[in-house]
């Protein structure tokens, strides 16, 4: 693994913790994928909810962020301080673009220098197609009360991305 | 009691920043939430208005637009204006003080730097 990819490993889980233990008060573990349990991503697989993110400048990328609905709706009651079923399916959709929206600015100024301005776009629901990992370049699988979401990032380095990136 | 404007597209933002300003002592107050920055502005220019709480991209009019259009009219150009985001970083940032902010801060907020940013107001 390159010092790069080690950066930008490191960088993400930072990012989500900073987030997710700031809105909803959860603790965050990092896992891989083989210490996910099959019932575990069976449920994830069956009703989950993704949205997805453009990064526009200085990066092309596309940031994916897929969890079980049962998991959205427990962070919807932690930050909305309602149970589950006062809540709106809007509201909800909201929260996980809100959340990823919020990661992946905090990864951005994690890994680009600090007079790099960036530029993201703006979070869209994941369409069946989306949730297929095709062109997937980085992967971050994570649990929040043991269950589980990640985060997919897709494109790749561009020609300059060595002066674009904070020193690592 | 203070108009309070809070601006942004995400009604979880909207809810998070008005809880994080009770928290940090302005409850009972009047709040007025805006999707955008075009909404933000027309709420402005109704009354007038003790703080804005605004996020930096949102769809239609984006707070950095929206900022230079307060400091463009001079019955908007001594609001508050305090901008969000979770693109920020130091050169974006003084950017934005440049063009008047009182103070940009990254997302997610939390009710202590919200108590530093405000403690003018909270006297």
């Amino acid at each position: 693994m390159s010092a790069f990819d080690d950066f930008l490993k490191k960088a993400m889980p930072k990012a989500v913790r900073e987030v997710m233990e700031g809105m909803a008060f959860m603790e965050i573990l990092e896992v891989t994928e083989e210490d996910l349990t099959s019932d575990a991503l069976t449920a994830t697989n069956a009703e989950r909810r993704g949205v997805s993110l453009l990064v526009h400048d200085p990066v092309q990328w596309e940031f994916k962020f897929v969890m079980s609905a049962d998991l959205l709706a427990e962070i919807a009651e932690s930050v909305y301080a309602s149970p589950r079923e006062e809540l709106a399916a809007e509201s909800l959709n909201d929260l996980l673009a809100e959340i990823l929206n919020t990661v992946a600015g905090r990864f951005l100024s994690v890994i680009l220098r600090d007079d790099q301005v960036y530029n993201l776009g703006l979070p869209e629901p994941l369409t069946e197609e989306g949730f297929m990992d095709t062109h997937t370049w980085k992967k971050w699988h994570f649990t929040a009360d043991a269950k589980p979401f990640t985060i997919t990032m897709l494109g790749a380095f561009p020609e300059n991305m060595n002066e674009l990136l904070r020193t690592h | 009691m203070k108009r309070i404007v809070i601006a942004d597209d995400s009604s979880t933002a909207r809810m998070f920043i008005r809880r994080c300003l009770e928290i940090v002592g302005l409850r009972d107050q009047t709040f007025v939430e805006a999707t955008n920055g075009r909404e933000a502005l027309d709420l402005l220019k109704e009354a007038p208005t003790d703080l804005l709480v605004t996020d930096l991209n949102m769809p239609q009019m984006d707070g950095e637009t929206l900022l230079k259009w307060i400091r463009a009219n001079p019955k908007l150009s001594s609001t508050p204006v305090v901008v969000i985001t979770s693109a920020g970083n130091p050169a974006k940032e003084a950017r934005l003080l440049e063009l008047g902010a009182l103070r940009v801060i990254n997302k997610p907020v939390t009710p202590t730097v919200l108590m530093e940013t405000l403690s003018f107001m909270l006297k």
